[in-house]
């Protein structure tokens, strides 16, 4: 049978434009990755501090195997949360985006949670009211919390 | 446009659809849960009967040829267990499209904006997400819905003896691989009364007797009996109730639960609520806030089964008479296999369960659809309806991906803490054979980049639900 001519072509679009949108949107973008082009991906791998930000358990351990440190600051870019004036550990990374068995996977594999950056840790879970994290930090033990934030110097965050 | 012109762009478009999902699915390892331990098992196993047979004794359930399936990929992996398994589930989603393209009959440029549409129905509805982003190791869900379709197709075809033998094999099967394997029976018969004759009388008599010999087998020989409450968990109102509280609230009444999952079931695939029983409309504002997507998901299926509905009550006076043309068919076929697809579910809700339901009320949506281009000319306002509904199913057809996208960083994650997790289910492997298993799988999980990692730091998860 030959197609009807006479389909009203503005409510065809209406009916399956966004249908054709979607299968044409899926086939660019699969034929962008297959010549090595991701658009939405920034440039640079992802460093610890992402992948702690981002809850990618694996990608640390990937990284990690790789002969990333975790105790390296470095930038966090696009995740939920964002370095403003300073590089995060791993684990400021991990606090701030409130991932207790991310900060306890860091620790199992060499993350330093001492007097140096057990005072930052927990002023930033107080700041938070991130009850998990302070017991998190207080069964840790090695080092004794901070009597008053005041004097503490702690990573400055924008959700 | 000339019928074989909208034939191929019908299949253009389901092939970009079927490679989007295909890329998503292979960006996803091997799940730690629901996977590794039947692959263990499939390891243990002395040989494929042997699994079978061992998968017999099972109370409650009736299902050898999964187990049979599981055990064949396993023993052909020739230890890529990541490529067999995966390659079968490539093989199901190719099917599902391609059998979908042939089910829609597209002929005219009109046939192909209903496609479209449709197509978006059948990846963005809910209960198509479930036969994708996971399996156990195979995705049996989407395998009935595979062979569902093939015995429609069946019917709708010019028919012979070999149709009749192609339906009841399919129809022992499915049967054998889980209970909705029975819809394919529901889908012969309702398709052969409204006029499809491509499986004879004879077939379907066959496969009536297919499904009583079933039910002997089920009730009689094995006495396998039906799942009780303390087999799994299920939603019920706001919440989700595990076997031990199901106990307590329906255990002198547990038909009250039952009537409950059918309805849910039911509205689960008509209005995108309640969600695997659970009224997510209601339970989100107590919790985190109601999700746009709750809301788009609500408002988009409540008026495409509107669509429906209004369609299906000016066929009414037709179908009264027994007048019955094909467009009638695949709605009337829809709506048979959602009602069985829900009272098969009666023993608790889940969204996967419903995705033969789910596939044949894309088909529906494509017949009315189809009546939306073809008809009179729509008012504007009608048509900026239309185009908002149309839009949310794309949304909802793109949001799949994203949530497929969440499930790869997800189950990588598992792989992490995989050795904790067996032990919690006293699942330890035993051999060394087991143990390498576990590590080869373990390291191939974690070696593999899931997509865009960026993505998770959008709230992607309030939009795509």
């Amino acid at each position: 049978m030959i197609g009807k001519p006479n389909a009203n072509a503005l409510q065809g679009l209406a009916v399956g434009g966004p249908g054709v949108i979607v299968a044409v949107a899926i086939l660019l973008s699969l034929g962008l990755q297959a010549a090595g082009v991701f658009p939405f991906e920034p440039a640079g791998q992802m460093t610890l501090s992402e992948a702690a930000a981002l809850e990618s358990e694996a990608d640390i351990v990937r990284l990690l195997r790789t002969g990333a440190s975790p105790n390296d600051p470095a930038w966090v870019r696009r995740t939920r949360i964002r370095a403003v004036h300073a590089a995060l550990t791993p684990l400021e990374a991990a606090m701030t985006a409130r991932h207790v068995s991310v900060m306890t996977l860091l620790v199992d594999n060499g993350a330093v949670l001492d007097a140096r950056n057990l005072p930052a840790l927990w002023c930033l879970a107080a700041s938070q009211r991130n009850h998990d994290a302070l017991g998190w930090l207080r069964s840790r033990g090695g080092a004794e919390p901070p009597s008053g934030c005041d004097a503490v110097r702690f990573p400055r965050i924008r959700r | 446009m000339k019928s074989r012109s909208a034939r191929l762009v019908s299949w253009v478009l389901a092939a970009g659809f079927a490679a989007g999902v295909c890329a998503s699915l292979l960006s996803i390892p091997v799940q730690v849960t629901d996977s590794l331990i039947p692959i263990l098992q499939a390891q243990s196993a002395p040989s494929v009967t042997g699994a079978v047979v061992a998968s017999a004794d099972s109370a409650a359930y009736l299902r050898p040829l999964r187990i049979a399936q599981i055990q064949v990929l396993f023993e052909a992996s020739g230890g890529d267990y990541f490529f067999v398994y995966k390659a079968f589930h490539v093989a199901l989603v190719l099917a599902c499209l391609a059998l979908f393209v042939v089910a829609a009959r597209v002929r005219t440029a009109g046939d192909v904006w209903a496609f479209a549409c449709a197509l978006t129905v059948l990846t963005g509805l809910h209960t198509f997400l479930g036969t994708v982003w996971e399996a156990y190791p195979i995705n049996h869900f989407l395998e009935v819905v595979v062979l569902c379709l093939c015995v429609y197709v069946l019917a709708e075809s010019r028919g012979g003896w070999w149709t009749d033998v192609l339906a009841a094999l399919a129809f022992m099967v499915a049967a054998l691989t889980l209970e909705s394997g029975l819809l394919l029976w529901v889908v012969a018969a309702v398709a052969w009364l409204t006029g499809a004759k491509g499986i004879s009388r004879r077939g379907i008599v066959l496969m009536t007797a297919l499904l009583v010999g079933y039910l002997v087998l089920r009730f009689g020989y094995y006495a396998t009996g039906l799942p009780t409450l303390v087999e799994r968990s299920t939603g019920f109102g706001t919440m989700k109730l595990d076997p031990p509280e199901l106990l307590r609230r329906f255990g002198d009444r547990p038909m009250m639960l039952y009537a409950y999952n059918v309805v849910s079931s039911l509205g689960s695939v008509l209005f995108s609520q309640p969600r695997a029983g659970v009224w997510t409309l209601l339970a989100e504002p107590k919790a985190q806030g109601l999700s746009p997507g709750t809301v788009m998901n609500v408002a988009v299926s409540l008026l495409t089964t509107m669509a429906i509905a209004v369609w299906s009550m000016r066929r009414w006076p037709a179908w009264r008479v027994r007048q019955f043309q094909r467009d009638d068919r695949v709605v009337l076929v829809a709506l048979a296999v959602t009602v069985a697809n829900a009272v098969l579910s009666y023993g608790y809700t889940k969204d996967e369960i419903m995705s033969p339901a789910g596939v044949f009320y894309a088909l529906a949506v494509c017949v009315v659809a189809r009546d939306l281009v073809m008809g009179p000319r729509r008012a504007w306002a009608m048509l900026l309806v239309i185009g908002i509904v149309t839009a949310g199913w794309a949304v909802r057809a793109a949001g799949l991906h994203y949530q497929m996208h969440q499930m790869a960083h997800d189950v990588r994650n598992e792989w992490v803490t995989v050795d904790a997790w067996l032990e919690a289910q006293r699942a330890s492997p035993a051999t060394d054979e087991a143990r390498a298993l576990v590590h080869q799988l373990r390291e191939d999980a974690l070696a593999r980049v899931a997509g865009n990692p960026w993505g998770l730091a959008l709230q992607g998860t309030r939009v795509f639900r």
